[in-house]
């Protein structure tokens, strides 16, 4: 019995014909459990969302409020959301990173509650009895009515346009840190000579001047470390005298005054030192807003112990979907919260893996 | 004390509260599920040792088929030359010789019933009947018998009986030579005489159903049966096969084809068949769909799906057939396994349901058993010597889908087919 070679050729090249070609499939991503998750109570009610559960998610943003950095997180879904914000300090020191993940704590931030953290009028002012009335323009937004009131912290820029009682007009405008911790402390005074020169001096600095840019009108006269400054003969009887001053500390303000040298009395003042009405401070604080069962809470400094939110570890996890980078924080808060509508205050203690954008 | 003085129930109550109740154990789950997981290792390995053993004990079946096939035609030549020695004497030991010549040069055998069929094919020349003949041989009385139904067919009659001695005219003289040799071969075999005198083989032989033989070949061709005409116990065929299958995906009937083309190997032993060989199967159409998933926590949920949509499957395959043999027709069952080569499938990657990524991708064997068994059933019918024709129909018997890490996202795991088939006889 012989079977010709050809059957067995061509059964052979059928089955070279069948060889393999193999592309790649990508694998699939391990699965896991929950990363960001809060457990916990608020007024007695127990409290817990997991983002990817329930429709829950963890929404990361790095924002900027009143020109003060704030890192924020919210989990939440339509029934329950818990929010932390932490806040920058030391933002009259532009060069200071304020790291958030090196902090073991962070203090919850103040609750006004309503009340301003500071406010402008005429009265605050030496010469008030020239002044017929201010304009206030904030961020350059004019503001109506004679008096400004602050009610959230922040760095702002806030100019006084003020009609005189002779009918003359002086306007100037400051750097003005409400609710933040302000590491110099300094007035910027001024003096007019008999020839209507104009001596301009940084009053009472309480930290070394590095440097000072003097300017009229908006343009850089002189540079120097003195805190003294006296303007040459100028053609002009009404002018703004401004001061950059950066301290050896780092710190760095700008100051300014309006200048008339026909009237020295329909003068504007440094007026930013108004800044320092409030004494709380939102450096480096945490705003906890929790929403849950239809009521809205938000924690808050009650009694004599500082209410704290307590870092235990922080990790490195991903960018966010607008590129920043988000770390987890673990942690617990345990303190009191207000009630928003009632007023009422509650506790709430709650354990979290959190996700905050940097 | 008295057991009466106390009340019963009390002690029963007391003795409740002294024992701690039973209670769950973590452990006690992990223990049933090992035994679980032992019970689905069993059913594992009791599948690879069913396919296992059915493929020793095919290839047993088989040597021993071969084996006693070829004995059988040992014992077969053996009696006819003993019989043939002890119904003839010393004079016809030559003719004897010859009779072994003619066997071994046709090697054709017929049931005497079958030769009622045949006989009207006879030439006119044949002046004894066939029935006739019969007649003679089943008087019992073999000797005589064949003595009287030599003299009528000598010269005349191409059929003859179980003791012929004629030798078709050109063959006598070379098969003259071989009688001295072949009485050699005959004094060795009487050594398996009894003490009666009789050959053992040749009671056997006669207890068996009688026999004619044909000494023309040229008749045997047109007479016979075509299992008979070569007298072979082995055939080798190619075997085309295509045919619908059900779609994985649907279950729909006639949306898939299958498709085979094989090298075989047949052993038949009087009508019993036994098949085995060598084959590629092509299955197109297949939509058989395997899915992995995975459900990745982060800000939210994201799920991830690669779904795999085989469209082409490829086999190499080893057929086991039992069947039978009827004149021209022959049916059977078998199984065969499957070794998958190749794919090619419609990949499809997506996240949170959205599709990401689309593909065809070609030699992935993800999610899928790379052993698989067909069951069938088949019916075929003779063309002529070289075609055959037939039908199968048949099942998946264990499901090509290797739920793992990959899960079944198609209707069916077992889907039925049929086949037209067209057999090639390489050897006429």
């Amino acid at each position: 019995m012989i079977v010709s070679n050809k059957y067995i050729i061509g059964f052979l090249v059928l089955l070279f014909l069948s060889a393999c070609t193999k592309d790649v499939i990508e694998p699939l991503p391990e699965e896991n459990s929950p990363i960001f998750k809060v457990n916990g109570q608020i007024d007695g009610n127990a409290f817990s969302i997991n983002a990817g559960e329930s429709g829950a998610f963890m929404n990361t943003s790095k924002t900027i409020k009143n020109s003060v950095k704030r890192f924020n997180g919210s989990l939440e879904n339509a029934q329950t959301e818990f929010s932390i914000s932490f806040s920058d300090g030391m933002i009259d020191i532009p060069s200071f990173n304020s790291d958030i993940e090196d902090f073991e704590t962070f203090k919850i931030a103040p609750f006004t509650n309503g009340e301003p953290l500071a406010v402008y009028s005429s009265e605050n002012f030496p010469n008030s009895e020239y002044i017929y009335d201010i304009e206030w323009s904030i961020n350059g937004e004019v503001q109506s009515g004679n008096i400004l009131k602050i009610y959230e912290p922040g760095k702002f820029d806030v100019c006084a346009s003020i009609n005189y009682t002779d009918g003359t007009e002086g306007i100037a405008c400051n750097e003005v840190i409400v609710g933040y911790q302000k590491n110099v402390h300094s007035v910027l005074r001024h003096m007019i000579t008999q020839n209507l020169n104009t001596i301009a001096y940084l009053d009472s600095p309480n930290e070394p001047i590095a440097s000072i840019d003097w300017l009229i009108n908006d343009s850089v006269v002189a540079t120097s470390s003195s805190e003294n400054y006296k303007t040459d003969y100028l053609n002009l009887s009404t002018y703004r005298l401004g001061a950059n001053i950066t301290f050896e500390n780092g710190v760095e303000r700008k100051k300014e005054i309006f200048v008339n040298t026909q009237s020295p009395n329909n003068f504007v003042g440094d007026f930013s030192v108004l800044e320092n009405q409030s004494t709380e401070h939102w450096d480096h604080s945490a705003t906890v807003i929790v929403r849950h069962n239809q009521k809205e809470y938000r924690a808050i400094q009650n009694g004599s112990n500082s209410a704290v939110i307590t870092i235990n570890d922080v990790t490195s996890f991903n960018n966010n979907s607008s590129g920043e980078q988000v770390s987890i924080f673990k942690g617990t808060l345990s303190c009191s919260f207000i009630d928003l509508e009632t007023q009422e205050v509650v506790d709430g203690e709650f354990e979290f893996s959190f996700g905050i954008a940097h | 004390m008295n057991l009466n003085d106390k009340n019963i129930d009390q002690l029963f109550r007391d003795a409740a509260q002294n024992s701690d109740a039973p209670r769950y154990d973590h452990s006690y789950w992990n223990e049933v599920n090992s035994m679980l997981n032992k019970e689905d290792k069993r059913k594992r390995g009791f599948l690879l040792w069913s396919i296992g053993g059915s493929v020793i004990v095919a290839l047993l079946v088989s040597t021993l088929f071969i084996v006693n096939n070829n004995q059988n035609s040992d014992v077969q030549l053996a009696g006819d030359s003993n019989s043939n020695t002890k119904s003839f004497n010393s004079e016809h030991s030559n003719s004897n010789s010859e009779h072994n010549q003619a066997v071994q040069a046709g090697k054709s055998q017929i049931a005497i019933d079958k030769i009622n069929t045949t006989n009207k094919n006879i030439t006119e020349g044949n002046t004894t009947s066939l029935a006739e003949t019969n007649a003679r041989i089943d008087s019992g009385n073999n000797a005589p018998s064949i003595s009287r139904a030599n003299n009528g067919l000598i010269d005349k009659d191409p059929i003859k009986t179980e003791s012929t001695k004629q030798l078709p005219l050109d063959d006598r003289v070379e098969h003259k030579k071989d009688i001295k040799d072949n009485q050699a071969s005959t004094s060795n075999k009487n050594e398996n005489t009894t003490e009666a005198g009789l050959d053992k083989n040749y009671i056997i032989e006669s207890l068996s159903p009688k026999v004619v033989y044909l000494s023309n070949p040229e008749v045997s061709k047109e007479l016979l049966p075509f299992k008979l005409q070569n007298d072979k116990i082995l055939n080798v065929y190619a075997k085309l096969s295509a045919g619908l299958m059900e779609n994985y995906e649907t279950s729909r009937p006639f949306q898939s084809g299958l498709f085979d083309l094989s090298l075989n190997l047949e052993f038949q032993k009087d009508q019993v068949l036994l098949r085995t060989g060598l084959g590629l199967q092509a299955t197109s159409g297949a939509d058989l769909v395997v899915s992995q998933r995975a459900k990745v926590f982060g800000f939210g949920l994201t799920t991830y799906q690669n779904n795999l949509s085989y469209q082409s499957l490829y086999d190499l395959y080893i057929p086991i057939e039992i069947g039978y043999s009827l004149n021209n027709t022959s049916f059977g069952f078998g199984s065969q396994i499957n070794y998958l080569l190749n794919t090619t499938m419609n990949y499809e990657s997506l996240e949170n349901n959205n599709v990401v990524e689309k593909d065809k991708l070609k030699g992935f064997k993800e999610g899928l058993n790379s052993f698989t068994a067909q069951g069938y059933v088949w019916l075929e019918q003779k063309i002529s010597n070289r075609f055959v024709a037939g039908v199968k129909i048949g099942t998946s018997l264990n499901s090509r889908i290797n739920e793992g890490r990959y899960f079944n996202e198609s209707a069916t795991t077992n889907p039925l087919y049929g086949q037209l088939t067209l057999r090639y006889n390489l050897i006429k």
